[in-house]
């Protein structure tokens, strides 16, 4: 139908293409080779020169060589992972540029555009990067938008970039109902490519190397709400990640993977128990956090037999979900049974032989387990222990060098000392890593937990009680759980050591301090309503604010808003299009020519007043004289220059016509 | 095999119905048609790798953005529609044109109030013609040369737009009516003279107009004044186009008549009465012309050329 030569580039959008795909490609650095920019830059200048008309276009057989050449390095550079992939994408934008000559190339660099746009999304989330690929998207359509208009358009940019906002308010409503409504259902595929960055947090062997850097890292770890039971005392805020129950002389490690329990189906906490809701970053690993004891409310998240949360798959995107925690004081269900037994009671024999011989020596002066164990404690609190993020290398029997030599540490060292020495006494002993604290929202009511939080202390096997939880480093520095690492480390200032630029470091500076606060408070609005807007909190959303209970209600009311937006559209085109009322002057005429169509006289396109006038004439000469001075009328109205009496005139003219109208009508009757 | 060409006419028989010819015409609903073209196929593309990313991703922002670009897309629908339809169509006043000849046809869109964009027309094979209109009226060309003698048949027309982001084309066809006419191809022969019947045929002595006219004397240019008849020699002395009044040529008058074409088939018949008259004309005779059902006194002038070349293009073989 259309022309056979596929429609050209339009000039004037190229500068617009280009502008673009660099916005968009300038999202990405850090995340794909930086090679592909030089490409990019190499890329953006011959297709500029081809523009001007100083180069001609790449032949076929340069093309096939730059292809191979940049498909070699990216399998050369990188993995297997989204990176690779999305350099690849970006890669295939970047040389379409040096053909894109039609106008249907734009398209093909544009949407490839819009894709990896889109892309930018699966590494970045926060909000400051949302408003970015706003700008991005925007400049995107403006470009379509460009492209269309004809070459001659002056003001166009203003126009152009106008017309594209507009576009965009316009299917803000749409797209909105789309976002809530739209079924969210899971993954289509198990495998999906995943980004190679490592993520912080926390790992299944404890070095006591890895707290230490975790601590430097201001980086989000997860947020809370609570319900309507508030808070619990910051000394009860341990977040449970993981159990480490084997150790190997160096390090401690969780070995052992425990049975897990998935619940049927959701549910709503009992009155007996403390909810509340999470929202977790990535962190590559199937663990959840949870305040013993912790109970499942969602049917995704199974618990395991260490009172621990786990979900099916890796979480790589920030997840949302809500954990209950028992209130009341339950008995121990069930005893250790052997396997158990052997199992937290493990130890690598050879190592330590001090602090075993300390152990046995405080274990014959109690007379309990339970006075033994305040000994311990009391032992940490009495000797001169320091806690310090930069210990001294320990020696072959780290625990024996740390205990009676260097006495300085941090969570992990007093973590690991207190389990070996119940465990060489025969008492069941583990350490249990996660995060302790966190920092509290008055004003917004939740709970900021960061990677410096990270934390590791001991669980206690007790017959009559079950696991009882021990903390050493609090016999050490009571402040590091009190008020948090960074009141801990005051005197060493070697909290953020190295960050300088951390907002987390200038917490004294008091309006630094407002603001660092009031910018999280916008990110955890964004995560809490934007990013971990799911399946499960869809279907909450449905129900509790639209009173659905099938999701297929929701299709209904998608259908209903595009009946709606046509509706809309339509009525909005008929009142655009209705025929604008003609001014008196053009009423008057249309109704003495309809009046002398009657006497046979036709309008004629591009024919003067005079000429039709004449017509007229011919038609009914007994009334020549009066037409003739009508039309003379009309002409000097029509024709004269700028008169102040015009509007008299305009009247006087209406009122001629009017007249012939009426005279031509009694000639009919 | 049912194909395009079995439906073709009863789909332009269904277009007749829809869009019928006409000299004016505002596009509305009615006459305004819209399908995504490729790009828009390119586009749901598109959009359904952005989905099924997103939902492997679970990734909100992704979500979101693909939501958006589908809504985009609904209102580029609505206002590509929006771009063409309000726009009115007009015919111009077309010159007419001999058969053979290409006659430039003007095409007038008045933009009314709105804005209509990036806005192409032209025949089906052959749409290359942008514009933007701002609530201007716009002059464009169409070119048309006439097959056939009688008024123009110009086929229908297609506006089209895609502004303003390339993922629908909206588009109608309009069948304008130009009401102007395409005389027959002229074919110069030499003129044939009947014999016998007498003055008011034509007298062959001065079959060759030549400067032995006698000089009568000077007057007002009008149009429809040969060349041979200006006053070159005035004009270069800048006193204006003046032409040189003859004495009236008694014996330059003559009468074209169907019959002399005795044997020939019609259309040729006209050809050669056509050349007839443009030469009559051009060496400023008094011509006439006599058709079956037609008669046309001798006369000269513009308007009498105009009114013979009218006859002849019309002229349907039977006595009227």
């Amino acid at each position: 139908m259309t022309t056979k030569e596929p429609l050209s580039l339009p000039r004037h959008a190229l500068p617009w293409v280009l502008l673009s795909q660099s916005y968009v490609l300038m999202q990405l650095v850090g995340h794909i080779p930086y090679w592909i920019y030089a490409l990019f830059v190499l890329a953006v200048g011959w297709r500029s020169l081809t523009h001007m008309g100083r180069l001609s276009y790449p032949n076929s057989y340069i093309k096939a060589v730059v292809v191979v050449a940049t498909s070699a390095a990216i399998i050369a550079t990188s993995r297997f992972d989204l990176e690779s992939a999305t350099a690849f994408l970006v890669a295939a934008g970047i040389l379409k540029l040096l053909e894109m000559r039609h106008l249907k190339d734009l398209y093909v660099v544009v949407f490839l555009n819009f894709f990896i746009q889109g892309i930018v999304f699966l590494f970045e989330q926060s909000i400051g990067y949302f408003l970015i690929a706003l700008i991005g998207v925007w400049l995107l359509i403006s470009t379509l938008v460009l492209a269309h208009y004809s070459d001659s358009q002056k003001g166009r940019y203003k126009r152009t970039t106008k017309m594209a906002a507009q576009l965009m308010l316009l299917s803000l409503p749409m797209m909105l109902v789309l976002y809530f409504l739209f079924p969210r259902i899971g993954p289509l595929w198990g495998l999906t490519l995943q980004s190679n960055k490592a993520l912080t947090g926390l790992s299944d062997q404890m070095n006591p190397a890895d707290i230490a850097e975790l601590s430097q890292s201001a980086e989000l770890a997860f947020r809370v709400t609570f319900d309507k039971q508030g808070i619990p005392a910051r000394q009860e805020l341990y977040w449970r990640a993981l159990v480490l129950d084997h150790y190997t002389g160096r390090q401690w490690r969780a070995q052992h993977t425990p049975q897990l329990q998935w619940p049927m189906s959701d549910q709503e906490p009992t009155p007996e128990q403390r909810s509340y809701e999470i929202i977790q970053e990535a962190t590559g690993q199937n663990w959840l956090f949870s305040m013993a004891p912790a109970a499942t409310l969602e049917r995704g998240i199974g618990i395991n037999e260490q009172g621990l949360l786990r979900t099916r798959r890796p979480v790589f995107q920030r997840k949302r979900y809500q954990v209950a925690q028992d209130l009341t004081e339950a008995l121990p269900a069930k005893q250790l049974s052997d396997f158990e037994r052997r199992t937290y009671l493990q130890l690598p024999k050879g190592y330590n032989p001090k602090a075993q011989a300390l152990a046995q020596e405080l274990q014959q002066q109690s007379a309990t387990e339970l006075e033994l164990l305040d000994k311990l404690m009391q032992y940490f609190y009495q000797q001169e222990f320091s806690y310090t993020l930069k210990p001294q290398i320990l020696g072959k029997n780290e625990i024996d060098d740390f205990l009676f030599n260097t006495k300085a540490g941090f969570c992990a060292h007093y973590a690991g000392a207190l389990t070996f020495m119940a465990r060489s006494v025969g008492i069941p002993a583990r350490v249990v890593a996660g995060y302790q604290g966190g920092e509290w929202n008055e004003t917004e009511q939740y709970l900021t937990v960061r990677q410096y939080d990270a934390h590791a202390w001991v669980e206690i096997w007790q017959p009559e009680f079950g696991w009882l939880r021990y903390d050493p480093t609090a016999m050490v520095a009571a402040d590091r759980i009190e008020f948090g690492l960074e009141q801990a480390l005051a005197e060493e200032g070697s909290f953020m050591e190295g960050q300088l630029f951390s907002m987390q470091k200038y917490k004294s500076v008091a309006w630094l301090n407002k603001l660092r606060i009031s910018l999280d408070t916008i990110n955890y609005q964004w995560q809490r309503w934007v990013l971990s807007y799911d399946n499960q909190r869809q279907k909450g959303f449905l129900e509790k604010v639209l009173g659905f209970n099938h999701w297929q209600q929701s299709l209904y009311i998608i259908a209903a808003s595009f009946i709606v937006f046509f509706l809309i559209a339509s009525v909005l085109l008929w009142w655009r299009l209705r025929a604008a009322k003609p001014s008196p002057f053009i009423q008057a005429w249309q109704k003495l020519q309809t009046r002398a169509q009657k006497l046979g006289v036709q309008p004629k396109t591009g024919e003067t007043v005079t000429q039709y006038c004449n017509r007229l004439i011919q038609a009914c000469p007994q009334h020549e004289a009066l037409i003739q001075s009508t039309a003379q009328q009309i002409n000097q109205w029509l024709y004269q220059d700028d008169s102040p009496d015009d509007k008299a005139m305009q009247e006087a003219v209406i009122e001629s016509i009017k007249h012939l109208t009426k005279q031509l009508s009694v000639q009919k009757g | 095999m049912i194909n395009a060409k079995f439906w073709q006419p009863y789909y332009q028989k269904w277009l007749n119905k829809r869009i019928p010819k006409t000299n004016k015409i505002k596009l509305s609903h009615r006459s305004v048609f819209i399908v995504p073209n490729a790009a828009g196929g390119l586009y749901i593309l598109l959009l359904v790798l952005m989905l099924i990313t997103s939902i492997n991703y679970q990734n909100n922002l992704l979500f979101g953005l693909t939501f958006w670009l589908f809504s985009l897309s609904l209102v580029a629908m609505i206002l590509t529609f929006r771009n063409l339809a309000g726009l009115t169509v007009i015919a111009g006043k077309a010159q007419p044109c001999f058969v053979g000849e290409k006659s430039a046809l003007p095409v007038l869109f008045e933009t009314s109030s709105s804005r209509h964009q990036g806005i192409a027309f032209g025949y089906a094979k052959d749409i290359s013609s942008y514009f933007d209109g701002n609530g201007e009226t716009i002059q464009k060309f169409l070119y048309y040369s006439p097959a056939t003698r009688g008024y123009f048949d110009v086929k229908r027309m297609r506006v089209e737009t895609r502004f303003p982001l390339g993922l629908f084309t909206a588009w109608s066809w309009l069948k304008l009516d130009f009401s102007a006419l395409a005389y027959p191809q002229p074919e110069f022969v030499p003129f044939i003279f009947s014999e016998g019947e007498g003055e008011e045929h034509t007298e062959h002595a001065q079959l060759t107009v030549s400067g032995d006219q006698d000089f009568y004397g000077l007057r007002e240019y009008q149009p429809g004044d040969s060349m041979r008849q200006i006053a070159w020699k005035q004009l270069a002395k800048g006193r204006g186009l003046v032409s040189k009044e003859f004495e009236q040529p008694q014996a330059n008058s003559c009468m074209f008549e169907w019959d002399s074409l005795a044997p020939l088939p019609v259309e040729v018949r006209l050809s050669r009465l056509c050349g007839w008259v443009l030469q009559a004309h051009e060496k400023s005779w008094q011509y006439g012309l006599k058709l079956p059902g037609v008669q046309i006194p001798l006369d000269y002038g513009l308007k009498h050329k105009e009114q013979c070349l009218t006859a002849l293009a019309l002229f349907n073989g039977k006595g009227a």
